[in-house]
């Protein structure tokens, strides 16, 4: 069985991408959504669908990397808006371990709950999305 | 400039000639809407979506970057906790965000989370759906937040999918 809690504060390292106007129509076309903000040419008009941001996730296996995946999946997601998202934009992410549940479960024994939250930063460093990802799973 | 993803159409099997008739896929004019013009626990018009198919699942693992073999590989999926291919369940989150989107006419929320309560396969239709739950008004009596309770909901066994909440600024008129 392995000790969870020792993943509390765990981190991923901080990386930079930049979100491309094309990437967002794929994104929109992926989710079948054909709603005219995200298929402008004008990077003024034109805006990230509101799940745009998973994409970039990479870093999360890295802050996740104590945990059996195999025996985890994704219960809750949860993004918090702090302003919209345009195309040509530098954005960096910044992951974290930030709770980690021990429990007996009823039916599966032991069983884990984490919460990776994911803070998601403009070039100038102010929030754009604050993310909270649960993962649940057998110990 | 949307050109490009036009020729996606067979990822639901449709003839190609049947398409001639029907047109190509349009991009949609939305109006965002007022505060005023939401009524508390008025039904979202529902989006019938599907049959989902591998081809929704594969252009949905290339436009997130997410490939983990559940999602594409039979004979990975089959052996995995799952037992066959299962949807992504951000696929499903962005298929209520569209739902949303399309009642509210902006993406532009202040807060959106989803719980996946059960796996969505190829050959899933799901109507997506739901209500305004809660209306918030500013205290300067000037527009306000709207809540939006959402569910994708499985048409063939009726089985809860996924559940979801958004959470959106609007102005008064």
């Amino acid at each position: 069985m392995i000790d969870y809690k020792k993943m509390l504060g765990m981190k991923g390292s901080t990386f930079n991408c930049v979100v491309e106007p094309g990437k967002i129509k794929e994104y929109a076309a992926a989710v079948d959504d054909w709603s005219d903000f995200f298929w402008s040419d004008d990077p003024t008009i034109q805006y990230a669908p509101p799940t745009f941001s998973h994409i970039y996730r990479s870093g999360k296996m890295e802050a996740m990397h104590m945990a059996d995946l195999t025996r985890f999946v994704q219960g809750e997601h949860e993004i918090v808006y702090h302003r919209p998202l345009h195309p040509g934009e530098v954005i960096s992410y910044h992951l974290e371990i930030v709770d980690v549940v021990e429990k007996e479960g009823k039916t599966f024994g032991p069983m884990a709950q984490i919460v990776l939250q994911t803070i998601l930063k403009d070039s100038e460093n102010k929030p754009i999305q604050t993310i909270r990802q649960t993962f649940v799973g057998r110990r | 400039m949307i050109n490009y993803y036009h020729d996606t159409y067979i990822e639901d099997g449709t003839d190609p000639s049947a398409l001639r008739k029907t047109g190509y896929r349009k991009v949609e004019k939305r109006t965002k809407l007022k505060f005023l013009d939401v009524v508390l626990n008025a039904e979202i018009p529902q989006i019938r979506q599907g049959p989902l198919t591998r081809t929704h699942i594969v252009k949905y693992a290339g436009a997130s970057y997410d490939f983990n073999p559940i999602h594409h590989d039979q004979e990975f999926a089959s052996r995995s906790i799952a037992k066959g291919i299962i949807a992504h369940g951000m696929m499903i989150m962005g298929y209520l965000g569209k739902c949303a989107t399309a009642y509210l006419g902006t993406a532009q929320f202040d807060k959106f989370s989803t719980r996946n309560v059960t796996m969505a396969r190829p050959g899933d239709i799901l109507i997506l759906g739901g209500h305004v739950s809660e209306k918030i008004p500013n205290p300067d009596g000037k527009g306000g937040q709207v809540r939006l309770t959402l569910t994708a909901i499985d048409e063939a066994t009726g089985e809860l999918r996924c559940k979801g909440e958004v959470l959106v600024t609007l102005a008064q008129v």
